[in-house]
């Protein structure tokens, strides 16, 4: 069995006086040798906090952090080998581009000509060659962005921390800089932790998504996992836009169950859960997976809004009493519906999930 | 519980593991408790003990002590007015006004920063006293400047500048949309001064008056020279050391002073400013529209120029007095009080001073650096006391501390640890660190609060120790603030009297007490000589930390606010 690189074990840290604010809640984490996993969260969910954690900065209130297999709780953060891309950069603002990147190395007094040579390929790497004499204020986002992350990469360290790295650049650049890390890090195969809230973001750079909410990981798998099969009615809404339809089980067979949708019946494949008859359940359906026609179907909506995004139209439909999100892709393509008409709606079964209703 | 105590303990751990930093934490630590605790403990211990019972008694019956008590409000309360008043002016001028001359304003606010003690005195005295230059031979009046009237003017011209640069600070930082808002919604200048701008301030002039009637109280040398027979707290501490010998009644005494300094002090150090609207150390918020009322605009220009042109005149005139034979009488030039004070019996109070300040300002400075950083980004149990502790050496008058090194330190302590301080060096340094250490912490506090701590994270999490991240990271970004501290320190120190008066003795002549036995005794010549001296060796001591330590980037900051 593969041993995972980094591990977190019941990981708590409460803040205040009285110890009341629970910032992380008993997390548990493993993360795999050259393996990029994000903590994707809202704000004040703890991602910051655990990653902090995992860097040094704040020490545990109980609850273990391993490295290969050995607890590192207790060792201050410069003697772990990690290295953190801080999300202001925190450049340091009195040293050129080269001196901000060789620091690391000076600090662990290596020869002059090999802390060269290093500085040199991370340079290179990073697309920063000729930029080494400039004082960061000289530079643009962008570049300060790259020059953080070469500062931390030169390290050679054996786990890659990023704290929002992305939240100051504009949203083109913020793209651009997603490819380029994701490129490095498969390269390089460092293993690492993202903490971020977008979520295009963390669906894109990583291998695994950790979704925290209040302290704890809520979901962690794949982004494909996550956005179809979402754990919890959290995850769902966080992830993506989500419909959730109150229904209730009819009927169960092994491998698919009967539900009520809209005063018809429905059914779909059982999935993660297993429901008994009369189970209290939520439907639940991506707005991109409703479809609209002026053709008869078996449901029938009307138009309460619709605003038009150009490569896309969001439409709110109201179903018996429900109002249910749909996005159409490639309005030139199909049909446009005006606010107030009557719409047919029809749902593909395959793209409905379930989860229990309290 | 227990968790409690492993917590507490991991935090103490936590600040052993920082090499030489850890040091440097505890020597700033073990400083405060030993040099400004101990000897303020000193002073409890003895005006409560019951050999201060007959000096209470005798106190209480006595009707000069209610009068020196009433004296010494009446003195506080009319500079903190009179020089509130002054400062808010100035900082108007300085920020609302469009007239020329504001930069010779500004400077001129910041003279009496660095002056000597006594040298406003002085020169107050023979320009206006009983046989006054102006008074007497200009006007021909028979005024009488010692006294209540004299003591304001003085105190005001040498205190304003702490009005004025909170004020201008504040009046800078007001946001100028919201006068524009204001008017917008129609109120007229007039009103919108009178409830925006004045309300918005009223922290910083509330903040102003208390400080202003704290440095009152606390002064020493003014109602010395200029108070006749006007004895207010601060003088009759000094009379009671100095002409009575007596400790008991100047440790109740000092008590006196004590309580009601420390409570205004700390009333503004931790309710005003935490009730203020404005941060000062915001740069400027944008252009504010000058006053344009010509009327209003002139009035107020002529005063300020009037008031600066006192200072000149008072500043200018203490020159005079160091050239001309007998100040006052006699104006031919002359150089022997300069050759007093240079080649003569004043030289060695001038090495003296100067070497004994010059000790003292890197360990204050280093100090209030390495507390600022342990105060704001440390965690640990005490803190806050570190930090009240640090600023108690400003808050507590000159005086009492003083006498709390004397009560303290005039007798080996620790069985034999730590000898005998009184009549050394030792302990003139010690005070002159104690009482610059809170300008340094203060200046460093504000620094390192401005810059990011994912600076020295990144610092961290790259491998370095906190040692190195303290010597290559938080030190070069806070050395604006570390000159600040320098200057500062220097400045305190060499000027100071208050303090010390009461722990010099032959071996070391200070330039300061020189000052006041030269004017005691009326070669007001030699005094004169002796303040030029100082104020040289206070800027020329300025230039050279510049040329070492400074950078231009904030450096002016102490100047420029």
């Amino acid at each position: 069995m593969e041993t995972a690189t980094l591990m977190l074990e019941n990981l708590v840290k409460t803040f205040g006086r009285k110890k009341d604010v629970q910032a992380v809640n008993g997390l548990n984490l493993e993360i795999h040798q050259g393996e990029f996993v994000t903590l994707l969260g809202p704000s004040g969910c703890g991602k910051t906090t655990t990653l902090r954690m995992i860097a040094g900065f704040e020490s545990p209130t109980s609850g273990r952090i391993l490295l290969e297999g050995k607890e590192i709780n207790e060792i201050p953060p410069n003697k772990r080998p990690m290295a953190m891309v801080f999300q202001n950069y925190a450049l340091f603002p009195h040293m050129s581009v080269f001196e901000n990147i060789a620091y690391g190395l000076k600090v662990k007094k290596q020869p002059q000509d090999q802390i060269h040579e290093k500085v040199e390929i991370v340079l290179q790497l990073m697309n920063l060659v000729g930029l080494g004499d400039r004082m960061p204020h000289q530079l643009s986002g962008g570049q300060q962005q790259r020059v953080a992350l070469a500062r931390a990469l030169v390290m050679q360290p054996k786990v890659l921390l990023f704290d929002e790295p992305l939240s100051n650049l504009d949203a083109k650049l913020r793209v651009q800089m997603r490819a380029e890390i994701r490129r490095l890090q498969q390269r390089l195969g460092i293993t690492t932790v993202y903490v971020t809230h977008d979520q295009a973001e963390a669906m894109s750079l990583a291998d695994r998504i950790a979704v925290m909410h209040d302290g704890q990981i809520e979901q962690i798998g794949s982004p494909v996992e996550i956005y179809e099969q979402p754990a919890s009615l959290f995850v769902a809404d966080f992830i993506g836009k989500a419909n959730f339809i109150e229904s209730m089980v009819e009927d169960s067979s092994d491998d698919h169950i009967s539900l009520e949708l809209f005063g018809n019946s429905l059914t779909i494949p059982t999935g993660n859960h297993t429901y008994a008859v009369n189970d209290r359940v939520y439907l639940i359906i991506r707005p991109e997976s409703v479809h609209l026609s002026h053709k008869e179907g078996a449901f029938s909506g009307e138009i309460k809004q619709a605003v038009y995004l150009g490569s896309t139209v969001e439409y709110e439909v109201e179903i018996c009493g429900q109002v249910i999100s749909v996005i159409i892709y490639d309005p030139q393509e199909g049909d446009k519906f005006e606010e107030g008409s009557r719409v047919s709606v029809e749902f593909s079964a395959n793209s409905f999930h379930t989860l229990p209703r309290k | 519980m227990s968790e409690f105590i492993a917590l507490r303990l991991r935090e103490f751990r936590r600040l052993t593991q920082d090499g030489w930093l850890s040091l440097g934490f505890l020597v700033s630590i073990l400083f405060l408790a030993f040099f400004i605790i101990f000897p303020l403990g000193k002073i409890l211990s003895v005006s409560l003990s019951s050999e201060a019972v007959p000096v209470y008694q005798r106190l209480i019956a006595g009707r000069a002590t209610w009068q020196v008590i009433l004296n010494t409000l009446k003195m506080g309360l009319g500079t903190a007015f009179a020089g509130t008043l002054v400062g808010f002016l100035f900082a108007f001028v300085q920020v609302k006004l469009d007239v020329p001359l504001k930069k010779f304003f500004h400077l001129i606010s910041l003279l009496p920063i660095i002056s000597p003690p006594f040298a406003v005195s002085m020169s107050v005295i023979v320009l206006f006293g009983r046989s006054g230059l102006i008074t007497k031979d200009l006007l021909g009046l028979r005024y009488d400047i010692y006294g209540l009237d004299g003591l304001i003017l003085v105190l005001t011209i040498s205190f304003f500048p702490v009005a004025y640069l909170t004020l201008l600070g504040m009046m800078r930082a007001l946001d100028p949309s919201l006068e524009e808002a204001a008017t917008s919604l129609g109120a007229g200048k007039w009103r919108v001064f009178r409830t925006v701008i004045l309300p918005m301030l009223v922290p910083g002039i509330a903040s102003s008056f208390l400080l202003l009637f704290v440095e009152a109280l606390a002064d020493l040398a003014n109602p010395l020279l200029i108070g006749g027979n006007y004895t207010v707290l601060a003088s009759r501490i000094y009379m009671s050391i100095i002409g009575e010998y007596d400790l008991n009644a100047g440790a109740v005494l000092s008590l006196i002073l004590l309580v009601p300094t420390l409570l205004i002090y700390f009333i503004q150090h931790y309710w005003v400013s935490r009730h203020s609207y404005v941060s000062i150390t915001g740069k400027p918020a944008g252009y504010s529209r000058p006053l344009q009322s010509k009327w209003v605009k002139w009035t107020l220009f002529t005063v300020c120029l009037l008031i600066a042109a006192l200072i000149v005149l008072i500043y200018g005139f203490i020159f005079v007095g160091a050239i001309v034979k007998v100040w006052g009488i006699n104006y031919e030039l002359t150089l022997e009080h300069f050759r007093f004070v240079l080649l003569g019996y004043g030289s060695k109070a001038m090495t003296d001073t100067t070497l004994l300040s010059a000790i003292a300002t890197p360990i204050a400075s280093l100090m209030g650096i390495l507390i600022a950083y342990l105060v704001v980004r440390r965690k640990f149990i005490g803190r806050n006391l570190v930090d009240f502790t640090s600023v108690l050496g400003l808050a507590v008058p000159g005086t009492v501390v003083g006498i709390g090194f004397i009560l303290a330190f005039n007798k080996p302590i620790l069985g034999g640890l730590v000898p005998k301080l009184t009549g050394t060096a030792l302990i003139i340094i010690l005070a002159y660190v104690v009482r610059s250490i809170p300008a340094s912490v203060r200046s460093g506090v504000a620094a390192i609060y401005q810059f990011d701590p994912a600076m020295e994270e990144a610092s961290s999490s790259l491998g370095a120790s906190s040692a190195t991240t303290f010597q290559r990271i938080t030190m070069p970004l806070v050395r604006p603030a570390f000159l600040t501290g320098l200057i500062y320190s220097f400045t305190r120190s060499i000027t100071s009297l208050s303090a010390i008066i009461f722990l010099v003795t032959p071996q070391w002549r200070i330039m300061t007490t020189q000052i006041l036995n030269e004017a005691e005794t009326g070669r007001f010549g030699n005094a004169a000589a002796y303040c030029v001296v100082l104020i040289a060796i206070v800027l020329t001591s300025i230039g050279l930390m510049y040329a070492v330590v400074g950078s231009t980037t904030g450096a002016e900051r102490m100047i420029d606010i």
